[in-house]
């Protein structure tokens, strides 16, 4: 049961541990889809994550999830799902038991938690070993048996610290995949990854955090648009790249063009890409020249984060 | 999404949840390596009265304590002084505190924290699971340590105590008192385990405020959980010259006493645990 409500609130938090800064000033609406957090090591990331799991309590502001808040957490967290990035387990528990001992105190009987723990566990491919002890398991399973917990009572809201850490290529995908499909479903998922292009890849939107401020957020390229000082960078590859190289100085908005060793592409910069483009296509009909490919390079999180961050001051 | 049905309108609900959880917390308190300084101290009065009833007076060649009634005697001391001195309260001390600070420490916590349980029912499973394993584990070291008493006169001697002798009723108050001591104990301590990162300043002062309980002046040994427990368990043995003699309260009244205490750890916990934060980040 909810409040009628499909989305998280997130209304001027500030966390302060005695003096020292978490996160200030946040104020989010999540809405259903895949939301990755970016942001170096001390930038707020898990501070904020674990604001919304409940399992801090914001020094200011409020927290609302689907219209619920953690002081009824019999309601709340029949709704979230939340993975951890510390790797701790309780001991001596196999995979299995540790989710079905946690879907019985989610108040479960033997049969649905059974049911519900098997299901998890196929869709984090851990079936083999689920009958084996957890301090047995690799990064990789234990990383997986957490995904597993965080989701097999089915939460609408899954809080995904690292979800991707210690998993190999192969897993990576599956998991990712798992992500897509959960979000198709309606759930939201907040994701932090150190990986940007994995957070590039999987997110509706992301949100960007700097020294425990939110500093940006939406999605990639329309914050890149919104940022109109931030010069972009395009590849364009063709055979006449070095006069391209010469020529393009004359068209609007370039700041930079650099040919590369291979002769082959120019990496340029412009300030505008909208009007840059337009110029350009008339200039290629005014040439002729044989144009391989044109593509902007840096709409990754990873350029964008590095532009808005990259002047500030990085605490650990 | 969320095709799961929560099971909100069965009206067990919460003992589903309680089960669930004292099971868990049962399994870590008694099957883990935490579990082994408690086993190790449980051991100690079962092997030295084993010992001693197997040990002869060099002079008379019967047993070392003389008599039933001198074993009895020694029986009271070291049940005072030790078994519920020393082993129930460190006892219950380890076991307890780890149910909180245990799962703190581990970074464990936060699987039931972020479960849909009431936190009365979480501070409930916890204390239920620590007592029942203290009250297993102390209540059975306090029954055999007893029937030991009896290994060097004999099952006649022992059968005869327990039908016609004060045996029964002797053995039936030392449980009760281990029992009442667990109870009070161990809500107290779980209470501390919440409060304290480090707990063992703590279990300092309340030790050496439970010991030196027999020289407190009258208001203070009321706030003393040992005092009460004097008034439950049979007459004790004589404290020495300094000793401030007061009576207990009647058993009733002691027992009522310590629910009382533990009632207040009890509500003292939940509230705190309604507003623990845990951290978790590597920065």
């Amino acid at each position: 049961m909810t409040r009628g409500n499909d989305a998280i609130e997130i209304s001027g938090v500030s966390k302060f541990y005695g003096e020292v800064l978490g996160v200030n000033r946040v104020d989010l609406t999540v809405m259903p889809g895949i939301t990755g957090l970016v942001g170096p090591n001390g930038s707020g990331k898990s501070t904020l994550m674990n604001l919304i799991a409940g399992l801090l309590t914001p020094t200011k502001g409020t927290i609302s999830i689907l219209g619920l808040t953690n002081r009824e957490p019999q309601l709340l967290y029949q709704h979230i799902g939340y993975c951890a990035q510390v790797d701790s387990f309780p001991p001596r528990m196999t995979g299995r038991q540790f989710l079905i001992n946690y879907l019985r105190v989610h108040g479960f009987d033997k049969r649905s938690a059974a049911h519900l723990a098997h299901e998890a566990l196929t869709r984090v491919s851990l079936l083999a070993t689920a009958d084996r002890r957890i301090d047995g398991y690799s990064k990789g399973m234990r990383q997986r048996i957490k995904l597993a917990q965080s989701i097999c009572h089915q939460p609408r809201v899954m809080v995904l610290d690292e979800p991707l850490n210690g998993l190999d290529p192969m897993a990576r995908a599956e998991i990712i995949d798992l992500f897509l499909e959960l979000a198709t479903g309606g759930a939201h998922i907040l994701v932090s990854s150190h990986i940007l292009h994995e957070v590039d890849l999987i997110s509706d939107r992301v949100v960007f955090l700097s020294n425990g401020y939110v500093v940006a957020e939406g999605d990639v390229q329309g914050i890149q648009g919104e940022i109109k000082h931030h010069p972009i960078q395009i590849r364009i590859c063709s055979e006449a790249a070095p006069v391209i190289a010469a020529r393009v100085f004359d068209l609007p908005d370039v700041v930079e063009a650099r040919l590369h060793d291979d002769r082959r592409n120019v990496f340029v910069r412009t300030r505008n890409a909208d009007r840059f483009f337009l110029a350009f296509n008339q200039m290629i009909m005014d040439h002729p020249w044989t144009i391989e490919a044109v593509s902007p390079v840096d709409e990754s999180v990873e350029a964008v984060y590095q532009y808005l961050v990259a002047d500030e001051p990085v605490s650990q | 999404m969320n095709a799961v049905t929560y099971p909100q309108d069965n009206p067990h609900l919460w003992f589903t949840q309680l089960r669930a959880i004292i099971g868990i917390e049962l399994g870590r308190v008694l099957f883990t390596s935490r579990a082994t300084a408690i086993y190790v101290v449980a051991a100690v009065p079962i092997i030295l009265l084993t010992t001693v009833g197997y040990i002869d007076n060099p002079r008379t060649g019967g047993p070392i304590t003389g008599n039933i009634a001198n074993a009895r005697y020694a029986f009271a001391v070291i049940y005072a002084g030790f078994l519920l001195g020393t082993m129930v309260f460190l006892g219950s001390a380890s076991l307890f505190i780890s149910l909180f600070r245990g799962e703190i420490l581990d970074r464990s916590l936060h699987y039931y924290l972020l479960s849909p349980v009431r936190r009365e029912i979480l501070a409930a499973g916890k204390y239920l699971a620590g007592l029942i394993a203290s009250i297993g584990l102390f209540g059975t070291v306090t029954l055999v340590c007893y029937l030991l008493l009896y290994l060097p006169y004999g099952v006649s001697q022992m059968m005869s105590d327990f039908s016609s002798g004060p045996a029964a009723r002797e053995l039936t108050l030392y449980l009760l008192t281990t029992v009442f001591a667990c109870i009070g104990y161990g809500a107290v301590f779980l209470l501390l385990g919440l409060f304290f990162r480090n707990p063992i300043f703590p279990i300092l002062v309340l030790i050496g405020w439970e010991l030196m309980h027999f020289i407190l002046p009258p208001a203070l040994k009321m706030i003393s959980v040992v005092h009460y427990l004097k008034g439950i368990m049979p007459p004790q043995p004589w404290r020495g010259p300094i000793a401030v003699v007061m009576a207990s309260p009647p058993a009733a009244v002691c027992m009522l006493a310590l629910t009382g205490l533990t009632a207040v750890a009890l509500i003292l916990t939940v509230l705190r645990l309604k507003r623990i934060e845990l951290r978790y980040t590597d920065s």
